[in-house]
């Protein structure tokens, strides 16, 4: 069990890394973290793709990372770009303070 | 990897695995983003090791080349030309590091639990995976470009889509 890596333990990491990230967004006030977090659940659902291509022997699921990456590449350029100008206007990169949209 | 002894192949999952929680916990614990993001490309490259035991050596390739070193490089930039000194950062709370590590610890407890005491007979190794066809850049390339060609397509046109945006929210506009 602890000596024959199976698909299990791929899994679990991507879980853990998955519920790691998810902390992050709920816990964190600063919107750059709460940023990484994301992209590091993103990486965890990554790491599931390919432990499952590597387990049934398909290559699908890494041409679907392949296109997860580009996603997350553009999510995170055009997420900068709104950070950068909400720091712009605001001068607040807590996302307490970002609320002038609320009643 | 076949060639590599079990103990070998645990090994090196272990040690890869740990670097990568533990740079992940250091993401959502640390003061100043800055050090989140440096914490957040060591998990990168510690993810981008599991990938090579899982044979995908181009995405291996590809998430060193695209998420630690584009996408965390981007974060490093931004936060530079953001320039937050300490009255900005005074929402972060170091007793958070408790809870998380206790939230950290938890989640770890739990998932091994649910998973190695589930049904464990189920988990055998894959049959013999070509080692010459399976996760090399050629038979990738060959997938990409025939079968799955309009996604790919379809990703370009995104890339132009967040390139073009990602400028015009950003500029300054002169009033």
């Amino acid at each position: 069990m602890i000596w024959n890596i199976g698909i299990a333990h791929f899994l679990a990491l991507s879980a853990v890394l998955f519920v790691t990230g998810m902390t992050g967004v709920l816990v964190r006030r600063n919107v750059l973290v709460i940023f990484m977090s994301i992209e590091m659940m993103l990486n965890s659902g990554n790491l599931a793709l390919i432990a499952f291509a590597w387990h049934m022997g398909n290559l699908a699921g890494q041409v679907f990372v392949l296109l997860v990456m580009v996603v997350a590449a553009c999510e995170v350029a055009v997420g900068l770009a709104i950070v950068l100008a909400l720091f712009r206007n605001r001068d607040t990169v807590n996302v307490d303070e970002i609320k002038i949209m609320k009643w | 990897m076949e060639s590599l002894p079990n103990y070998a192949f645990a090994l090196a999952f272990y040690i890869a695995a740990g670097i990568a929680v533990f740079g992940a916990l250091m993401v959502i614990v640390s003061r100043h983003p800055a050090v989140s993001a440096v914490y957040l490309v060591l998990s990168f490259f510690a993810v981008a090791a599991v990938y090579v035991l899982l044979h995908a050596h181009f995405i291996a390739m590809a998430q060193v080349l695209v998420y630690a070193g584009a996408i965390a490089v981007l974060f490093v930039m931004v936060i530079m030309l953001m320039n937050l000194g300490p009255g900005h950062l005074r929402g972060a709370k170091v007793s958070f590091i408790k809870a998380l590590g206790v939230a950290g610890a938890l989640s770890i407890l739990l998932l091994f639990l649910i998973l190695f005491i589930g049904q464990g007979r189920h988990w055998v190794s894959p049959s013999a995976l070509d080692p010459e066809s399976f996760g090399t850049t050629e038979s990738l390339a060959e997938l990409l470009f025939t079968k799955y060609l309009l996604p790919f397509e379809i990703t370009s046109v995104l890339l132009l889509a967040a390139i073009v945006g990602a400028i015009v929210l950003a500029r300054r506009w002169e009033e």
